[in-house]
């Protein structure tokens, strides 16, 4: 069998902390006026955070690679298809 | 004994056309995550149509996200996290054989998850009070329009759709709390509870985007 390294509890709780600063963060932001700046940072925050959930709390870190695979692209995804649809918008 | 009877039923589990049990769960974990990559591309239609009606209707989609309850959103969003690592603490605490703590994490994540439907329902009775409802029925003349109209059609859509994901992840976690509780699920064979987590931190993982989307956007 080939060892690998697992997560210990002391990664869940520092996620789940981190987790809890970056809403707190992004909450505080949203109260500053950042003019077109906000909606994309608030967004970077989301991305980073959902990124501590995917490799923490889905086991993705443990993960191999096809499996790590999936998420990356289905993100690509979305973002195509949202990059897309608003510039089209846009640029009417 | 026990460890003989787990022997046993490890080979009884592993199908014919897989060579062996780590095998076949690294299948099964593949097959939930494209699974999870599938729900989130129905929430990503969504997502797209968010991304257009901003940008064609950028000043009333700012003033009706804050017209939204950003205390009961931003509430959610702690406790929807929160909920996110109790479950990753079941699994957690059941790698390390303490079964009883795995199954008072999942109970715990349970009432986090009613405690979001309660206050995504108070939210709901808000908006219903004020004429704020989807398509032809929204009434509230206070916001912009037509893109007020566009942006609570929205978000009808899309929290209604992830509270329903929500009442499917706590169903999953019932199953697998119980077969925690029957033993069916141990700290040698767990990987049913670990799909149960899987699907709700996706779950988690969309709220997380629902949440500046909807409350924070300005």
């Amino acid at each position: 069998l080939i060892a690998i390294m697992q997560l210990t509890g002391k990664h869940y709780v520092r996620s789940w902390l981190a987790l809890l600063a970056l809403t707190a963060l992004s909450f505080a932001l949203s109260r500053v006026h950042l003019g077109h700046f906000g909606p994309t940072l608030a967004l970077a925050i989301a991305s980073g955070k959902a990124l501590i959930v995917a490799l923490v709390f889905m086991h993705l870190y443990e993960g191999r690679f096809m499996t790590q695979l999936i998420p990356v692209i289905v993100v690509a995804f979305v973002a195509i298809l949202c990059l897309g649809l608003a510039s089209d918008v846009a640029a009417r | 004994m026990a460890s003989h009877d787990e022997a046993v039923s490890d080979e009884h589990l592993v199908r014919d056309w897989f060579e062996d049990r780590a095998k076949q769960e690294h299948a099964v974990r593949f097959g939930m995550w494209l699974f999870l990559g599938s729900e989130t591309l129905l929430f990503a239609g969504l997502f797209g149509l968010y991304a257009t009606y901003r940008v064609a209707h950028t000043e009333a989609f700012l003033a009706a996200s804050h017209h939204n309850n950003v205390a009961i959103g931003t509430i959610n969003t702690v406790v929807l996290i929160t909920s996110s690592f109790t479950v990753a603490w079941a699994i957690h605490a059941l790698r390390e054989n303490r079964p009883k703590a795995a199954v008072r994490s999942i109970g715990w994540t349970l009432l986090f998850a009613t405690a979001f439907l309660v206050l995504k329902g108070i939210e709901y009775t808000q908006h219903f009070h004020e004429g704020i409802l989807p398509g032809y029925h929204y009434r509230f003349a206070e916001l912009p329009q037509p893109g007020a109209r566009l942006f609570f059609t929205l978000y009808y859509f899309m929290t209604a759709l992830h509270a329903l994901h929500v009442i499917g992840g706590m169903v999953f976690l019932v199953v697998a709390g119980h077969m925690v509780r029957r033993g069916r699920i141990t700290a040698r064979r767990y990987l049913t509870l670990e799909l149960a987590g899987l699907y709700w931190h996706l779950v988690d993982a969309i709220w997380i985007f629902l949440w500046p989307l909807l409350y924070i956007a300005g």
